[in-house]
């Protein structure tokens, strides 16, 4: 460790900016959750806790985190599988692959949004490529984007297919920067490939999936452009997620007031859930190779 | 055999993969050169095989009138703020990073590691939250609907994401090459300067290239906080999405707008291969 | 003038007190090691001096300024780090000339100044090399260039010669105090080796747990240490210590434990008497003053048995099992001992210290 008198200079600015970008806004909000603040009446007032009660009874955001709840799971855990798949499979003849990799890591360096849009002309029910490969094929065509259910599988096939490179190209790191000892005596044991994955690799890669899927849980769990474009939200409110409904509420409806609380409820839900997650993982992925 | 079956399974893998991924781009690619025709009939895919090929698309994108697109602008807008927001939080986030991996803060009872996390943790917080404060800050200080509201608000997006890859590439760089600076003659700043960030140049590039990737691709702040007089250029697309512009225009743009993000995938693939994000994951 | 006074330094890390009252003067021109085992508190001293830690509490003066609360750059000092913590982008000729340029001489003064450097240290043709290209003991020379090119007043060194292989290390000590006396720079240098600091030092600073043991000339330091520590941390095969207790028997004073009693004469036992009232011992006699003899000698000594034999060449090691504990003796190559055998361990008062069982301290 190093000593200065100026080591403040290094890390205030920094700091200070953030604290004012972020820790005034939030405290805001927390304020506005006091309120009644909507379009009707735009005021700073207090009326106490009446929008955090709202909130507990308002069936429409419970759904939401219902809905966000299952995105999220599937999606991550989606991308894992298939990001794990592709990074072993190019894991060995690094050179030549580069033109995958390249390939690979474009979609998540893809602007959200845009792509959305592209994937809705895609999921045309009558126009779009999607059904017509499937009529091709001569399998049932799906109304996309007119029926919940498949309206949300969309919306997940739309994010595995930007994140899932996220993934890939960090766990091929992971894979890349492996110690080769533990290979060689698992060779030496006679263990096949499947066995030499399940025991050597994926332990060893145990710490790097866990950063890896708590990053693409928090990110995940803000969708919210991608449902913006492809769905709104629809059909109905089927694949609203929570960050959608909060953006309902609070810049459609200008109902400022209880979307703050909203927005509160939510961080502290996503924070708590967060930890007992990170936690989770650890013990399972980290408890399993030791 | 068994080797066959082996490889031929990776090679299937690869390549549905790479369909799979070049599908939207290959879409929008030869959408972009249909016409009327050639879309309200069906899907169709190669041109001259399927349909007319038409400029149209294309040619919308840069004509001036009602009907075009003109992306110029937002083009412009988006690139300004996203480097001059990228630039500056590189800055400030290197030095503040640089400070927590080589100097020890006090708060009471948080210290160092305390107050990187609260750097990182920022990011758990959906925009969405964060929106009408933004907008009310923003109004009081007349910056909305400018290039430099949106530009702080970026620097805040950006600085958690900084600090996260920056703290750890100091962490690898022992401590005894900066006191070998002072001992030679350095301020403090000096030696961070002269010796530790030319040391550093692959976190800097990654981290400025992610940096630059996420202002550039936002939406959210930049569809809440601008409307007429700056335009960025994923709202501007967006904007075509809802007013019945046909699926051409919409290719088109939307692939002008991805393509410099090609570019810099080429260039950082290099850098997240190595390994570059590897220890900011724990 | 490039004195360094040293006065109450103390630095604590918490609870954990690393230098703990420090008081030392250190002559100009004067090489002095600072001596002792990991955590003992030297390295954290050297950089206190250096202006890297900011003491507890505690004065440092250098050429008789104070200088406890100015930052490195203002001390003029130089330091060779023990990873010599070189520049890695830059050539060796830039790493040698770095100081210098941050003090702003012209290119013509600086490259005169590093390639004398250079030639003192014997690296001329390495200069356009990148660091990376060169071996470790030529880094080493170099992360001294760059540490001498300056000519400071005073000169630290925190184990430079730690990385290198063992005949390097050698032939370096030899060159190390040469350069310093040929510099005519104070030096600080700091080791956990007493072979090095025995060798090189004008002064050894010998340091336990944070505390100074013992400031003296290496002689001193061998044949008049101040404790147990000091005695068993200098030299190599390290002194013998043997228990026992000083009786009274018939009127005369002897030193007894489980297998010997020997008549101490009466000078020693006085002194024992008066510093160590308790009685309680531990005699230490260096290897190379006991000798050998196959059957008792008319002179106080002990039997033991012959454990086994450590030839080393110009010198022969043997380990005797004297009730559980290896006593080493040093001896000529042409002795001839066998396992198992009994000889007879004799030695000569004046070269035997006593100390205080309890408190450690030299007591003769």
């Amino acid at each position: 460790m190093l000593e200065s008198r100026y080591k403040y200079l290094f890390l205030l600015p920094g700091l200070f900016t953030l604290l004012a970008i972020i820790i005034f806004p939030l405290v805001f909000t927390f304020r506005l959750s006091f309120s009644s603040w909507d379009v009707v009446a735009p005021a700073l007032d207090f009326i106490g806790f009446d929008n955090y009660v709202r909130v507990f009874h308002d069936m429409r955001f419970w759904e939401s985190l219902a809905t966000l709840g299952t995105v999220v799971l599937s999606v991550v855990s989606i991308e894992y599988i298939i990001g794990f798949g592709l990074a072993l499979t190019l894991w060995q003849d690094i050179e030549k692959s580069r033109f995958f990799r390249v390939l690979f890591i474009i979609p998540m360096m893809s602007t959200p949004v845009i792509i959305s849009v592209v994937w809705r002309t895609m999921f045309h029910e009558s126009l779009g490529p999607i059904n017509d490969l499937l009529a091709m094929l001569n399998l049932p065509t799906v109304p996309w984007l007119s029926k919940p259910t498949s309206a949300l599988i969309a919306v997940m096939i739309v994010d595995v297919w930007q994140w899932t490179s996220f993934v890939f190209i960090l766990l091929l790191a992971g894979l890349l920067s492996l110690p080769h000892e533990p290979y060689e005596a698992a060779a030496m044991d006679g263990a096949n490939h499947f066995q030499t994955f399940w025991h050597v690799t994926f332990p060893m890669m145990a710490p790097i999936s866990i950063g890896i899927l708590i990053i693409r849980i928090i990110e995940a769990s803000k969708i919210m452009e991608t449902v913006y474009v492809l769905t709104s939200g629809g059909p109905g409110t089927s694949t609203e997620t929570s960050a959608y409904y909060i953006f309902i509420r609070s810049l459609r409806e200008f109902q400022i007031g209880y979307s703050s609380a909203m927005s509160i409820i939510y961080l502290l839900m996503m924070i708590v859930a967060l930890t007992l997650i990170a936690r989770g993982l650890t013990r399972v992925l980290v408890g399993k190779g030791g | 055999m068994r080797i066959i079956i082996y490889k031929g399974t990776k090679y299937l893998v690869l390549i549905l993969w790479s369909a799979f991924v070049a599908g939207p781009f290959l879409w929008a690619l030869s959408t972009s050169f249909k016409n009327d025709a050639a879309v309200v009939s069906g899907a169709t895919y190669i041109p001259f095989v399927d349909f007319e090929p038409s400029l149209e698309g294309w040619r919308i994108l840069f004509s001036a009138d009602t009907e075009g697109v003109n992306i110029a602008g937002p083009y412009i807008s988006s690139l300004i703020v996203t480097v001059v927001s990228s630039l500056v939080s590189l800055a400030l986030g290197t030095l503040a990073a640089y400070g927590l991996s080589r100097f020890t803060f006090r708060a009471g009872p948080l210290g160092n590691k305390d107050i990187a996390f609260f750097f990182i943790s920022q990011r758990i917080i959906t925009p969405v939250v964060l929106a009408i404060p933004y907008f009310l800050l923003l109004k009081t200080f007349q910056l909305l609907d400018t290039h430099i509201g949106l530009i702080l608000i970026y620097i805040a997006m950006l600085l958690p994401i900084v600090v996260w890859v920056m703290v750890d590439f100091f962490n690898n760089i022992s401590t005894e090459l900066d006191e070998a600076a002072l001992v030679d003659g350095c301020t403090p700043l000096g030696a961070f300067y002269k010796i530790i960030l030319p040391e550093c140049t692959p976190g800097l590039v990654v981290t400025g290239l992610l940096c630059f990737i996420f202002a550039w691709n936002d939406f959210f702040f930049a569809f809440t906080l601008t409307f007429v007089d700056t335009q960025l250029l994923p709202v501007s697309i967006v904007a075509l999405n809802s007013s019945k512009v046909p699926w051409w225009s919409l290719s088109s743009s939307s692939l002008v707008a991805i393509v410099p993000l090609v570019f810099l995938a080429i260039w950082l693939e290099r850098y997240l291969t190595r390994g570059a994000l590897l220890g900011a994951l724990k | 003038m490039a004195e360094v006074q040293i006065k109450r330094l103390c630095r604590d890390f918490g609870k954990v007190r690393a230098v703990i009252d420090l008081n030392l003067d250190i002559q100009d021109k004067e090489m002095v090691s600072f001596l002792g085992p990991s955590g003992c508190g030297k390295t954290t001293s050297l950089r206190m001096v250096a202006g890297l830690e900011r003491p507890t509490s505690g004065e440092i003066f250098l050429g008789g300024k104070d200088v406890t609360h100015i930052p490195p750059k203002d001390r003029h000092i130089a330091m060779v780090f023990e990873t010599y913590a070189l520049y890695p982008r830059k050539t060796v000729f830039e790493n040698i000339a770095f100081p210098l340029r941050i003090r702003k001489f012209s290119n013509d003064e600086i490259k005169a100044k590093v390639l004398e450097a250079a030639r003192i240290l014997d690296i001329e043709e390495l200069l356009d090399r990148n660091i990376r290209q060169i071996s470790g003991g030529q880094r080493q020379r170099v992360a001294m260039g760059r540490a001498i090119v300056r000519k400071p007043a005073l000169f630290l060194m925190d184990e430079p010669l730690s990385h290198l292989d063992a005949k390097l290390r050698t032939h370096m000590r030899g060159e190390l105090k040469r350069l310093q006396k040929d510099l005519e720079t104070t030096m600080i240098y700091v080791t956990h080796d007493q072979l090095e600091a025995m060798s090189m030092a004008d002064r050894i600073a010998v340091m336990n747990l944070g505390v100074l043991q013992q400031l003296g000339t290496p002689d001193q330091i061998f044949n008049h240490p101040v404790n147990e520590f000091v005695a068993g941390f200098v030299g190599d095969p390290p002194i013998n210590f043997i228990d026992g207790q000083c009786i009274e028997d018939n009127g005369k004073p002897y030193f007894q434990n489980d297998v010997f009693k020997i008549e101490l004469p009466e000078k020693t036992a006085s002194e024992i008497r008066e510093k160590c009232p308790h009685g309680s011992l531990h005699m230490g006699i260096r290897p190379s003053y006991l000798d050998l003899h196959q059957v008792k000698p008319d002179l106080p000594s002990f039997p033991a048995e012959v454990f086994i034999s450590e030839p080393l060449g110009e010198v022969l090691i043997i380990d005797f099992l004297l009730e559980k504990k290896i006593i080493k003796v040093a001896t000529s190559p042409d002795v001839k001992a066998n396992m198992g055998e009994t000889m007879w361990l004799s030695f000569n008062f004046n070269k035997v210290h006593f100390f205080d069982a309890q408190s450690g301290a030299t007591i003769n």
